[in-house]
């Protein structure tokens, strides 16, 4: 009986172990790339190296070494993930609470907010943005943010109606607490878990978001990212000349990146929701 | 308010919004925008250019009518001029459009049909370690970029394995009989429509998949079951409707979602379409082209789910009768 319970138990937290692996190893790449990285990620070499053990992963047209330039592209890359989450999770929550909340016309105006901007198509809306605000690592955040806090705002919203209908909230209205004090610190702080889970994922579609409109050129062209790497690889010519190497490595880097956040929020997702269900089984 | 008619108001709202957001854009953003709507350098134009350019955009007009002369520009169907290709936009437009529809329609259709069998019989099934490797693999295409699928999935089965053609639409001799050249055209959209489809795919199973999950503890399938039904009647008749309406509004969230996967596809098949379009005008920084794009492409994707949430409503008859109150 205990040995099942333990395997179990183990097997349950695999893909956790993964993803808070991949992310570390991720985290460290991005603050300390010089420790990891064979060399500086501006030498040159000759162009167009194959795989070899001094080059890892070989060299790109101008002759920058792939590993490096791949361990150093890291930390742009989560930093606009990270901060494009940030923003677009405050919007999202803001926007969210407030249309719950709010009765009458105020709430109803805000959904309707939301829904117009889930029907924008956010990838065309993106490229033309970018293309008029002109490429930078702050301007992408931006654009990236403003477009991506729908599904948060949906999901917080949600939420909201369900506790602003529970007891304790209607209790604590009877008692004559102020709505601004209701929200801030009795809703807000059991959203927690939804904001939560919402933000790591909206890491991955930011890091995603990023990455597509990197590939589509209008990244920042002072700092590499994956995206821009596979830009490259694609504009420049090593996806003509079938160059595996030069971008395939940042592209599975995305994925493992994207996964990792994936299962790591898929487990305190699971775990918020066997607590769900219990209350629930427990009210029946 | 029913459902449909909020979305219908908030579609309309979306469109209107995307006008608004095209006509402040090059109004607002710094730089000037008789360069920025022409596509011009400031070097490269004379003086008198700029001010025949500046009375044809009429920028030296107050915004209130500026905003009429776009809305009825519009509304004509006038989406400007491309400096850069030397056409209107709708001129441009008009050619693309269908190739880009010939990827996405059939992926949409494909990627529904396969979302919902696939789902169906997954949650479905008994077999635990089936659904656990199917479901795995769904996850990690879904955290696969899409361009970074379209080209390996290029490098693999066109580069090295030469089963199909690298790119394009035709091959550069088109065959003159219908049937040939019709096969032609089949065997070059294998591979991008394969690409949308694995796309597109993850999110539709998953739903489905868990629905089903979920739907399979239910005491009519328990009931279905006592009564001998075989379990193909259970999973594609008894459980499908009741899965059918989330589906068909997921289908429709997605849309836009596969419309930007064909517009990458199309990027990395060089497929002449309205991704492509879309990518060199963002090179070229020609402006009236993508958000000429942008609002076609708008156009599309809100009309398609008007229609999405129509049939939602025709299909499920708990919608039909108003059962469920709007939240």
């Amino acid at each position: 009986m205990k040995a099942i319970k333990r395997t179990s138990f183990k097997k349950e937290f695999y893909s956790l172990y993964f993803g808070i692996i991949i992310m570390i190893v991720f985290l460290l790449w991005s603050i300390l790339p010089g420790i990891f990285s064979p060399y500086n990620p501006k030498e040159m070499f000759s162009p167009w190296l194959a795989m070899s053990l001094s080059h890892l992963l070989g060299t790109n047209d101008m002759g920058y070494d792939i590993f490096s330039e791949l361990i150093y592209a890291a930390s742009r890359t989560l930093f606009t993930g990270f901060c494009a989450a940030f923003v677009s999770l405050i919007i999202g929550t803001t926007l969210g609470t407030l249309s719950g909340y709010l009765e009458g016309w105020a709430g109803e105006g805000l959904d309707f907010i939301i829904n117009i901007f889930l029907l924008i198509p956010t990838l065309p809306m993106m490229v033309v943005v970018a293309a008029f605000v002109g490429p930078g690592t702050f301007n992408i955040i931006l654009i990236i943010s403003l477009l991506g806090w729908c599904s948060t705002a949906r999901a917080v919203r949600a939420r909201t109606k369900q506790i602003k209908h529970s007891p304790f909230v209607e209790a604590l209205t009877i008692s004559g607490i102020s709505e601004k004090q209701i929200v801030l610190k009795h809703i807000i702080p059991n959203l927690s878990d939804v904001i939560f889970a919402k933000y790591i994922m909206s890491v991955a579609s930011c890091m995603l978001m990023e990455a597509t409109v990197s590939f589509m050129g209008l990244g920042d062209p002072t700092h590499v990212t994956w995206g821009s790497m596979i830009n490259f690889a694609f504009s420049r010519g090593g996806f003509s000349r079938g160059v595996l190497n030069w971008y395939l490595p940042p592209g599975i880097c995305i994925t493992l990146c994207v996964l990792s956040f994936y299962y790591i929020n898929s487990h305190f997702e699971e775990k918020s929701k066997i607590v769900v269900n219990e209350e629930q089984s427990y009210m029946d | 308010m029913s459902d449909i008619t909020k979305k219908i108001i908030s579609s309309i709202l979306c469109l209107a919004a995307i006008i608004i957001i095209n006509f402040f854009l090059p109004r607002l953003m710094p730089g000037d925008p008789v360069l920025m709507l022409t596509g011009q350098n400031e070097e490269s134009i004379s003086a008198a250019q700029y001010q025949s350019f500046e009375e044809k955009l009429g920028i030296n007009y107050p915004v209130s009518i500026q905003f009429k002369n776009y809305l009825v520009n519009l509304f004509s169907g006038d989406l400007g001029y491309s400096y850069h290709y030397n056409d209107t936009v709708a001129n441009l437009m008009k050619n693309r459009i269908p190739n880009t529809l010939q990827l996405a329609i059939p992926s949409i259709l494909l990627a529904s049909i396969l979302g919902m069998f696939l789902g169906c019989t997954m949650g479905y099934t008994k077999k635990q370690r089936l659904d656990k490797s199917v479901t795995t693999a769904f996850i990690i295409i879904n955290a696969i970029p899409s361009f970074l699928l379209a080209m390996v999935i290029v490098t693999f089965f066109a580069f090295k394995l030469r089963l199909f053609p690298l790119g394009g639409l035709n091959s550069i001799v088109v065959p003159h009989h219908a049937i040939l050249a019709f096969g032609d055209r089949i065997k070059h959209l294998i591979l991008p429509i394969s690409t949308i489809v694995l796309l597109s795919l993850p999110p539709k199973y998953m739903m489905v998949r868990n629905t089903v999950k979920s739907a399979t503890k239910e005491k009519y399938v328990l009931y279905a079951k006592a009564r001998g039904i075989s379990s193909f009647r259970i999973k594609f008749v008894h459980i499908f409707k009741n899965v059918c309406p989330p589906f068909i509004t997921l289908v429709g969230l997605n849309l836009a979602f596969v419309i930007s996967g064909s517009m990458i596809t199309e990027i990395i098949f060089s497929i002449n379409g309205m991704g492509e379009l879309l990518y060199e005008a963002a090179i070229y920084r020609d402006f009236p082209t993508l958000q000429g794009c942008f609002f076609i492409i708008s156009i599309i994707v809100i009309l398609a789910n008007i229609l999405t949430d129509i049939t939602c409503v025709m299909v499920d008859p708990k919608q039909r009768f108003g059962f469920y109150e709007s939240n």
